[in-house]
Order: structure tokens, then C-alpha cells, then sequence
């Protein structure tokens, strides 16, 4: 059976446009489906950590507010408005002691002079051109830029008016330390590695769950979010910051204050959710495009199964095994289909039967006409020489016993010929059974050879042999095997009249039978015996006929040796082929099983 | 058949609490073995740090830059005697927990039948930081210097060197000490002291070292040798290779100073020194939460420590006991306590807590109560005669400096409480921060109203004699100018005896004198210190005394910083 390329069979092609149908829809569906959803998913991160910041930068804003409301109420208490040193001094310290967010407290008089203040180490000093102070007195309240102290801390400067009948009398005015802003601004918390931070007007840090960033004073105001908030922009963007690792921040900025608040979170944490939702999908995609590919597998095999049983049932058909039946449980074309080929084959048999009775008696009515074309001649010919050893008998004295024995041999090699006619008749018709035994395919070889060497000295033929070591014992029948050697070895002789060579070789061979689906693939090893001669050659036309029982070009020739040789070897379970080139010779090779199933 | 339905329910229930209990087993099991895994990991990886290498600088921060002298007689802060610490390292022999005597830089020793004459045996190849051997002599010339040199170090007033009648070279590497007679604290108080080379000093050119460090670089014995001092704010050591004891794993080490507590939070934050002791709980967890690579250690000292306003006496306003309990009357106590100590410390009524053995619990408390305050006052003459807040008598007004050790964040509350409580009586405080070392200067030449200070609390007659005995006025550390001839006796005679039985009634006569005139206002007694340490450091130990680098500090390799 013609062998079907991989990507050439039907399977193949169903499954691929299966698997191709299942796997585009799922593949579009779900790139869609992770597009939309990663963008949902990040527009709502976007979202949520900006309303986060925005909230964080009002609360920021309301810890100086509250600073400064502090500050408000202690300004319009009776004994600060009346200036009374001993009393200020008593409120402005029960403030520092009571609250950690007044680095210092102070209050000064109409000329910028230090009255009382809450500092042990700072000598009383004039504050009269100060900004703060020259805002103040014209009785607004002032929140200074954020500047960092002699201890490293982040400061603003709040002031208020002490205000006496609606006129400014003095100026409380207060440090609010920003550091008891970095446990608020710690608070503010996102996943597990987000990080709140709060840059002043200058983009200096204020606040930073590092705190060493923020005593080192590092300047942020080079990133991009920086700037945008300082600008008084609030937003979300994706950057890399200065630890090198891509972020998303949001960012808004503190009411009043010109600071910026910024949340940034990494954005692999940010977008956990979509990296864990993509994987999922993809998961899916996958798992489906898998499930397809099972059911298409499933499928397309429940198609062509029976198909498969149709082509190997018609191969073996197309083999001549007509016997064989394609059982198929399918009911459909394919069934329809192959119960026609059964039907088919039964009758290709029925007619297969009749050909071959036709055959036997159209062989029979040849048969029975070379008998008698054969026999007759010989018969004819004793009838002659019985006719004339008659006449010479009845002669006067006996005749000549000269003469008498010659026609009485002739009589007697007419008989022989005879009886070697029917025995041959015999072994075509009737062919004996073989007797099998192991023998040594050399050794019968070199004896048929040996017999014909005094034939081959007269014929001026050389005789060649190549016997491979390998070739060994085969189960054969001896006697008749060595009819085939001798019938091809004389055959040879008969093609070389005025000389020549023959050359027999045996070798070992491997005889690979390729399955075809019906018969399982198998090897087996062979013997080879060539017989190379150099005679006539047998023209094309001639080398179909010439194991055609009573096919003989030879004068005198029965036609049966090779046809017998070819019956022999068959039976044996092996082949005869000829292979020749008119003029040049002809070779004959016998193959033989080295082992009989 | 309802039979056979409840007996199945049964076997239903029993197989459930089979599987159920089976589970849970399994479980354990699995913790088990997990738990297992992880100690054997832990040990394996302990294993592998166990194994200490050279290497890396510790960085400790100090608080204020008054350091002046590093030379064992003059220093006269525990800063200068730490470093000096590591600079001229042990005496000839040291004390180990239990107070027992252990080799120093003597091998051996042996003495006379009656105590009273010394042999101490040195060690062999023993060298100064400038490379010359360790000789008798030096041991000589050191103690002669003792016996002769003046200094007003409190560390040293009371360390009796006339005793000694005079210490001669014995041999090669041998010193003898003929005592005057039998002296019990000759181990503990002489024979613990450092050790100078004679070759760069003879006692007039030490006299000159007094003033300042600069003036000549101190060379001794110990585990590190000074390096330069930059600055002001930062000295620099480094390992000794030659250290008898062999060299410390640390290549060095280096105090910086800074002027407030604030700054030496910031810098510990910064990772910009390893090593600190910091006064408050609060600010000891804000350095520790703001830095993930920093250990804080939290000692419970078997030491405790007072803290007092002392008062100085010889001034006039200060003068009479009543005015004196009259203000610790004013001064909410526990108020102070809950404030700055989060209340983990107790009331201080006199210089001994209750759990001394001393202890006597019948002192006059003086209770928080301010209207007594102001009738004590009254009755001394003082009153607001001219309605501006502050108290009167005569021409005076009732107005004082208190000085506090500048940059302690501790002290600057407590002054602030003191200020506001005593303001409600019509006492004005000035409070003033002062640096360390000056304001030590200023209270022994009696040149301040009231300080803020902290003693040691402990019943031992040294301690009493250093603070409360006239012949400590101006040296040691009776900076209140007290003076009461029952206490000075008191405590001559309790130095004469051992006995705790007979020395009790004593300190407790001493306890209600002292408490009686109130020459300082007791504040509150504490015992919990704070010390922050990088994390790299391994082997930290609490020998005696708190934490202190050692020279058996490490850090491993990949860790080092410097």
C-alpha cells in the first residue's frame, strides 16, 4: 500500500483546520478580553491612589491649618492680647510641653523684639525685618516656606496677630515641626511597598517613610511627578524613581501650602491584580485551545477510522485477497461505501472462479494436445522400427542381429523417452509433496556442478564459483532443489553452446516486507543463489514466457525445465527471476527463506 | 430500623472525627517537621556566623562636644572615661562581674600574711601604643603620680593613696607595695587603675596634659590607640595590633559629637553612626522605627540613677531648708514621671529607692501640693506685692537659673514641667542649657543658682561622702555646697564599718538628714536605658555598667561598612 506523507493525510488536515477554527475565536476573544480589562484595572488603580492622594494632601494641609488654629486661639486669649510677659510665657510653654508639633514658640512686640519665648538656648533677638513679622503686623496670618533647622528637621513658620481692640499689639509666632507630620504621612499606607512622600514649594523632601531621605534633605524636584505638583497639577503617572524601579504615583498638592504630596506604588504591585488576571486568561486560552485540539483529535480519528479500514481492505482487494471483508460499524456513506466493495469483491471472486475453471480447461485442451503431439512422435517412431526389426526378423536366417538390436535400441531410447515424458508430465500435474530437511544449500549446489563438470569440459564452458560463508543450512527439499539447480544449470549449458562462463554465488540477504496497514512489516533473511551465465541471452519479449510450461526454443526441449524450477522454488517460499541482455548472457536468481514460517 | 438509622448516624460521626482527627495529626506532624527544618536551618546558619573576622569601624554618637582631657587622672565625664577607657585599658589586675580579681596587665601576684605588702608580677612583651615595653617603672612612676598629683576628678578624690607608704621595683617586671598597713578596698580602688609610660611624662609635664588633649596624644596599654581628633566634633581610634589580649576585630573606632539629641537621632537615621544610648523610650522607638537596620537594646541597669534639681546652698535665696522644700512641695513629681518616663520610674523622696537594703521608708515625702508651697514661702517673707506674677521679698524677686546638661532632650522637658510648676507659685525658672563640662566647672566653683543632674543611687558611703560631705564642696560632686556636721560624721564613721546590720541605721539617720534639709529637690529614680546599635554588629554582650563596645565586637565581612 502506497505509504501517505505525515502532512499529506486526511487526519492531518482535518485536525489542523479543527484545532485552526477552535483556536482563533478563543485567541481574539481573549486578547480583547485582556486588553479591556488591563486597562479597566489600571484606570482604576489610577483612580483610587489619586483619591488617596488627594485626600492625604488635604489632611497634610489641615496639620498646619491646625497648628495655625492653635495658634489663633492662644492669640485671642485675654492674657496673650494684653501682653503680660509672665502669662504668655506660661500659655506659649504649656503649648510646647503639650504638643509635639511646636518646635518653638515666641511672641513678639510691635517692634519685632523677642517678649517671651519657649527656647533655652536662643538669646532674645529683633525679628523687625523678617517676612513673617512685617505680614503679620499688617494682621495676616503667615505660613513661611518650609526651611530645616539646626537640628535637621523640616520646619514651617506660622504667625499669627495678636490682635487688642482690632490692632495688631504683637505676633505669636510658631515653629511647627513637620517631623510629627512624618507619622501621619506614614500612615498613609498602599498595598505593601507603596510610599507616601510630601516635597516642599522647592522640591525638597518633607516627609518620606525613609527618614534618612528626608535628614539627608534629597531633592525630588526633578522628577517629572515633582514638578507637576509643585505646578499645582494633581494626576497619576507611570515612572522610574530614584531607586531605579518603574512606579505609579499619584500625585496632588497640599492646599495653601505649595507642597506637593506624591503615593507612588510599584507598578508590579499596583498591577498585580491585571498581570494575575492575564495569566489567567492566558491559562484559559490555553486550557481551551487544548480542549479543542482533544475534541478535534477525537473527532477527526472517529472520521477516518473507517476510511482507513476502506483503503486497507480495498489494498488488500487490489493484493487479490478478495476473501478479506471490510466490517465496518459505521452506517453511514462510508459504510454504504464499503459494503459496495465487499459486494464488489464477491463478485470479483465468482468471476475470479470462472476465469480460472476456464483457464484449467483451456490449459487441458493445450495440455492434451502437446501430450498427443509428443507422445505420438515417438510412438510413430516405434511403430516404424517395430515395423522394420518385424520385417528383418522374418528374414531369412534371422537378418542381421546388427540391425535387430539397432531398432530395438532405437525402440528402447523411445520408451525411455517416453517414460521421462510422463514423469515429467506427472511432477507438473501431480507435484510431489515437499520433503523438508536442512541442508546445506552449498553443498547441494556443488553437487549438482560437479555432476555437469565432464559436460562443461566438452562444451569448453568455465565454470565460476563465489559461495558466501554466510549462506548455511535451509530448511529445503534436497532432491528437488537439486532439480531446480540442474534444470537452470543445463538451461545455462543449452545457452552457450560453443563455450563460455557461468558463474554461481550464493549471499545472504535481508528480505524487508513493508506493512500496509492489513499485513504487519517484517524481515527475514534470505538466500540468494545467482546463476550468471555468458550465453545467448533471452530477448525481451521472450523473458515473460520462458517459465511457461512447454515454452522451448531449443530444439528437442520438453518446455518444462524451467517451469518446473519456478514451481519448486515457489513452493518453497521463495522466488526465480531472470534478468539477461540478448548477446551478453542471462542471469537467474533463486531466493530462498533461510527459515520457513 | 430507626434503630439501625441511629446507630449508622453514629458510625457517620465517629468515622467523621476519625478523618477530622487524622487531618490535625497530619497537620502537626507537617508543623513539626517544618519546625524542625527550621531550627536545624537556623543552627546550621548560626553555625555559620559563629566564626567572628577584622574588619569595619563603629561609629558611636555622643551627645554635646565638651570633651577636654582623655588622661586617666584629669577626665572628669563618662565620655572622657570611656574612650580613655579603650585607650589605657586595665590596671594591673581587673574585677569581673562578681567582683573577683582577674589578671590585668600583672599575671600573678602575692602578699604578705597581714595584707600589708603587694608583689604583682607582669606580664611579658607588653607594649605602650608607641611600641616600648611595659616596665616597672611605669607602674612606679603611675602610682607616684597618683599619690602626688592634685585634680578635682570625681572619678579619683577618694581613692586613699596615703595608704601607700611607696612602691619600688622588685625585680624584672616585678612591683612591691608596702601599705601603710591592712587595706581592704586595694584591689577594688588601687590596684584597678591605669597605667601611664613613664618615658613620655615625669609628673610636670603631665600636669601640663590638665587643660586639654591637645596638648599631647595619650598613649597607654588598651585595646585602641588614639588617632587624631578632628575638629571638635569627632576622635578617631584605632585597633591596637599589639593588645595583649589580641587585637579587637574592629579596625577602629570613631565618637562623634553632636550638640543636641535631635542631631544624633537624624544621624543615626542617616545610618551615619552605629552606636548610641539614648535617654527617652519615645525617641529611642523613633530612631528604631525610622531605621529597619537598627537594634535597640533596652538595659535594665542593677544600677539605678536619681535625678535631682540640686539647689546651691551658698546662695542667699537658697540658703534656708524652707524655701528649699517649699519648691519641692511646688513640683508635681509624678506628673514628671508620666510625662517623660511614660511613668517607668518612681518617686525619689531621698537619694535611696525603696528596694535598697538602706532604705529608710518613714522620710518626709513632701506630696505635689502648691498652696503649701506658696504658705512656706509666705511665712519666709516672700509675696507678689507688686502683682506681676513673680514673688518678692524686700527688693529681691523670687527669679533663678536652672542649668541642664545642654542637647538632652530629657533634661529640656523636665526643665520646662519645672519651670511651668513652679511659675504657678510665682517662682520664675530660667532654664539654661549648658554644656556638659562647663556646667560641671561652674557648679564646683559654686557659680549657679540650680542645675538639674543625675547621681547614681546606691548605698554605698563613697557615694554619700562624694555628694553629701563638706569636704566635697568644690571637688567631687557636692555642688550643692551642703554642709550638715551630723551627715560628715555620719559618714566618716561608716567608712570604719562593714558590718550592713550596724551600717543601716546609719544610712538611714543620713537618709532623713538629707531629706530634712532638702539641699536638692529628689526628682524620680530610673533604671531603663536605651541604646541603639546597627545591626551588623555581632557579640554585642551587657557586661557591668550597660552596653559598651567591646573589642569582642564583630561584623561579618559582607556586612562591613567602613
Amino acid at each position: 500500500m502506497q505509504k501517505i506523507p505525515f502532512q499529506n493525510r486526511l487526519i492531518t488536515r482535518l485536525l489542523v483546520s479543527h484545532i485552526f477554527l477552535a483556536a482563533v475565536p478563543i485567541l481574539v476573544v481573549g486578547w480583547i478580553l485582556i486588553g479591556t480589562a488591563q486597562r479597566s484595572i489600571k484606570n482604576s488603580v489610577a483612580e483610587g491612589n489619586l483619591t488617596l492622594a488627594k485626600r492625604a494632601a488635604d489632611e497634610i494641609g489641615l496639620y498646619v491649618q491646625n497648628a495655625q488654629g492653635i495658634l489663633r486661639e492662644m492669640a485671642s486669649v485675654p492674657s496673650m492680647t494684653g501682653m503680660d510677659r509672665w502669662n504668655q510665657d506660661i500659655i506659649i510653654n504649656n503649648a510646647k510641653r503639650r504638643s509635639d508639633i511646636f518646635e518653638k514658640l515666641f511672641v513678639l512686640d510691635r517692634e519685632g523684639n523677642e517678649v517671651v519665648s519657649t527656647s533655652f538656648t536662643q538669646f532674645h533677638q529683633a525679628y523687625d525685618t523678617y517676612p513673617f513679622f512685617i505680614s503679620t503686623l499688617k494682621g495676616d496670618e503667615y505660613i513661611s516656606p518650609v526651611f530645616v533647622s539646626e537640628d535637621r528637621l523640616p520646619i514651617v513658620t506660622v504667625s499669627q496677630p495678636i490682635l487688642k481692640f482690632n490692632s495688631v499689639v504683637g505676633v505669636l509666632v510658631a515653629d511647627v515641626n513637620l517631623k510629627s507630620m512624618w507619622a501621619l504621612v506614614d500612615s498613609i499606607g498602599l498595598g505593601q511597598r507603596g510610599r507616601a512622600y510630601v516635597v516642599g514649594a522647592n522640591g525638597i523632601l518633607i516627609a518620606h517613610a525613609e527618614k534618612r531621605r528626608v535628614y539627608a534633605q534629597e531633592d525630588f524636584g526633578v522628577l517629572e511627578v515633582v514638578k507637576n505638583v509643585l505646578e499645582g497639577q494633581e494626576g497619576t503617572q507611570i515612572y522610574i524613581d530614584f531607586d531605579g524601579e518603574e512606579v505609579i504615583g499619584s500625585y496632588a498638592p497640599v492646599p495653601m501650602l505649595g507642597w506637593g504630596f506624591i503615593i507612588q506604588q510599584p507598578t508590579e504591585e499596583a498591577f498585580f491584580l491585571a498581570a494575575r488576571m492575564r495569566m489567567d486568561v492566558l491559562f484559559l486560552i490555553v486550557g481551551s485551545i487544548l480542549m479543542a485540539s482533544l475534541i478535534a483529535l477525537i473527532f477527526t480519528r472517529k472520521l477516518t477510522r473507517p476510511i482507513n479500514t476502506l483503503v486497507s481492505g480495498a489494498h488488500l482487494f487490489s493484493r487479490g485477497k478478495l476473501e478479506h471483508r471490510i466490517q465496518t460499524e459505521s452506517n453511514d456513506e462510508l459504510g454504504a461505501l464499503a459494503k459496495e466493495f465487499d459486494a464488489m469483491a464477491i463478485s470479483l471472486l465468482e468471476n475470479q472462479k470462472k476465469l480460472r475453471r476456464a483457464e484449467r480447461l483451456a490449459t487441458l485442451s493445450k495440455f492434451a494436445s502437446i501430450v498427443s503431439h509428443e507422445i505420438r512422435n515417438p510412438l510413430n517412431s516405434m511403430a516404424i522400427n517395430m515395423q522394420i526389426l518385424q520385417r528383418e526378423l522374418q528374414k531369412k536366417g534371422g537378418g542381421s542381429r546388427e540391425k535387430q538390436e539397432k531398432y530395438l535400441n532405437i525402440v528402447a531410447s523411445e520408451i525411455d523417452r517416453l517414460n521421462t515424458l510422463v514423469r515429467n508430465f506427472l511432477l507438473i500435474a501431480r507435484p510431489r509433496e515437499l520433503k523438508l530437511s536442512m541442508c546445506n544449500v552449498t553443498s547441494i549446489l556443488e553437487e549438482v556442478l560437479l555432476s555437469q563438470e565432464s559436460r562443461a569440459r566438452k562444451q569448453n564452458v568455465r565454470i565460476l564459483r563465489d559461495f558466501h560463508s554466510d549462506v548455511n543450512s535451509c530448511r529445503v527439499d534436497r532432491d528437488q532443489l537439486k532439480q531446480v539447480f540442474l534444470n537452470i544449470v543445463i538451461n545455462a549449458f543449452e545457452a552457450m553452446p560453443t563455450g563460455g562462463q557461468l558463474k554461481v554465488f550464493t549471499r545472504s540477504e535481508i528480505d524487508r516486507t513493508m506493512g500496509d496497514g492489513v499485513e504487519e512489516p517484517r524481515e527475514r533473511r534470505c538466500v540468494e543463489i545467482v546463476f550468471k551465465d555468458s550465453g545467448v541471452g533471452i530477448p525481451k519479449n521472450e523473458r515473460e514466457t520462458i517459465f511457461d510450461f512447454y515454452y522451448s526454443t531449443k530444439k528437442g526441449g520438453t518446455g518444462l525445465g524451467l517451469a518446473i524450477a519456478q514451481q519448486i522454488v515457489e513452493e518453497h517460499g521463495g522466488t526465480l527471476f531472470v534478468d539477461s541482455e540478448v548477446g551478453r548472457g542471462s542471469i537467474f536468481t533463486v531466493t530462498l527463506p533461510m527459515e520457513r514460517a | 430500623m430507626q434503630h439501625d438509622c441511629a446507630r449508622y448516624r453514629k458510625i457517620l460521626v465517629l468515622l467523621k472525627w476519625g478523618v477530622r482527627g487524622l487531618c490535625r495529626l497530619v497537620r502537626f506532624a507537617l508543623l513539626m517537621a517544618g519546625g524542625v527544618g527550621c531550627i536545624l536551618a537556623c543552627g546550621v546558619l548560626s553555625g555559620q556566623e559563629s566564626s567572628p573576622n577584622y574588619g569595619d569601624t563603629l561609629v558611636i554618637g555622643e551627645i554635646g562636644n565638651g570633651l577636654k582631657n582623655l588622661n586617666p587622672i584629669f577626665y572628669t565625664l563618662d565620655q572622657e572615661k570611656e574612650i580613655a577607657d579603650y585607650i589605657y585599658g586595665e590596671g594591673l589586675i581587673s574585677l569581673d562581674r562578681q567582683g573577683t580579681a582577674v589578671p590585668g596587665l600583672a599575671e600573678s601576684w602575692e602578699y604578705s600574711q597581714d595584707r600589708s605588702i603587694w608583689t604583682f608580677q607582669l606580664r611579658e612583651g607588653i607594649l605602650f601604643h608607641n611600641n616600648v615595653p611595659l616596665e616597672s617603672g611605669d607602674v612606679v612612676f603611675t602610682y607616684n603620680l597618683y599619690r602626688n598629683v592634685k585634680t578635682d576628678s570625681h572619678y579619683f578624690y577618694n581613692k586613699n593613696f596615703d595608704v601607700i607608704e611607696r612602691v619600688i621595683e622588685d625585680g624584672d617586671r616585678r612591683v612591691r607595695f608596702e601599705l601603710q598597713g591592712p587595706y581592704e578596698k586595694f584591689f577594688p580602688e588601687l590596684a584597678t587603675l591605669q597605667i601611664l609610660p613613664s618615658q613620655i611624662y615625669n609628673s610636670g609635664t603631665y600636669e601640663a596634659t590638665r587643660d586639654s588633649i591637645l596638648h599631647s596624644t595619650p598613649v597607654g596599654l588598651g585595646p585602641f590607640i588614639f588617632s587624631r581628633w578632628e575638629d571638635r566634633e569627632k576622635i578617631v581610634l584605632r585597633a591596637n595590633p599589639f593588645y595583649y589580649r589580641g587585637r579587637p576585630y574592629l579596625n577602629g573606632l570613631s565618637i562623634q559629637f553632636h550638640a543636641t539629641e535631635e542631631l544624633l537621632k537624624a544621624a543615626f537615621v542617616t545610618g551615619e553612626i552605629d552606636f548610641a544610648r539614648i535617654e527617652e523610650e519615645a525617641s529611642a522607638r523613633d530612631v528604631w522605627r525610622s531605621n529597619p537596620r537598627i537594634r535597640l537594646v533596652t538595659l535594665v541597669s542593677n544600677q539605678k540613677v536619681f535625678e535631682c534639681i540640686s539647689y546651691n546652698v551658698s546662695k542667699k535665696l537658697f540658703s534656708k531648708g524652707a524655701t528649699r522644700t517649699a519648691l519641692t512641695y511646688a513640683i508635681n513629681r509624678v506628673g514628671i514621671i508620666d510625662e517623660v518616663l511614660s511613668g517607668k520610674g518612681n518617686i525619689a523622696y531621698g537619694p535611696l529607692d525603696s528596694d535598697s537594703w538602706a532604705y529608710y521608708p518613714n522620710l518626709p515625702k513632701y506630696h505635689f501640693n502648691p498652696k503649701k508651697a506658696l504658705e512656706l514661702l509666705n511665712e519666709e517673707g516672700w509675696s507678689d506685692i507688686d502683682r506681676d506674677g513673680v514673688l518678692e521679698n524686700g527688693d529681691q524677686e523670687f527669679r533663678f537659673t536652672l542649668m541642664f546638661a545642654r542637647g538632652s532632650g530629657l533634661f529640656e522637658r523636665i526643665a520646662r514641667i519645672v519651670k511651668l510648676d513652679l511659675k504657678e507659685i510665682g517662682v520664675d525658672v530660667i532654664p539654661e542649657p549648658v554644656e556638659y563640662k562647663e556646667m560641671m566647672r561652674l557648679m564646683k566653683e559654686g557659680d549657679y543658682d540650680a542645675a538639674l543632674m543625675s547621681f547614681p543611687s546606691e548605698a554605698k558611703v563613697e557615694n554619700f561622702d562624694r555628694l553629701f560631705h563638706s569636704s566635697n564642696i568644690g571637688r567631687g560632686l557636692n555642688v550643692m555646697y551642703y554642709y550638715n556636721r551630723e551627715v560628715d560624721r555620719l559618714i566618716n564613721l561608716a567608712y570604719e564599718v562593714s558590718d550592713r546590720n550596724r551600717l543601716e541605721p546609719m544610712f538611714q539617720r543620713m537618709q532623713l538628714l538629707i531629706a530634712q534639709d532638702q539641699s536638692c529637690t529628689f526628682l524620680f529614680f530610673r533604671w531603663l536605658f536605651y541604646t541603639a546599635v546597627d545591626t551588623r554588629f555581632q557579640n554585642i554582650r551587657h557586661p557591668n555598667g550597660g552596653l559598651k563596645p567591646f573589642p569582642e565586637w564583630w561584623v561579618p565581612e559582607e556586612a562591613q561598612k567602613y
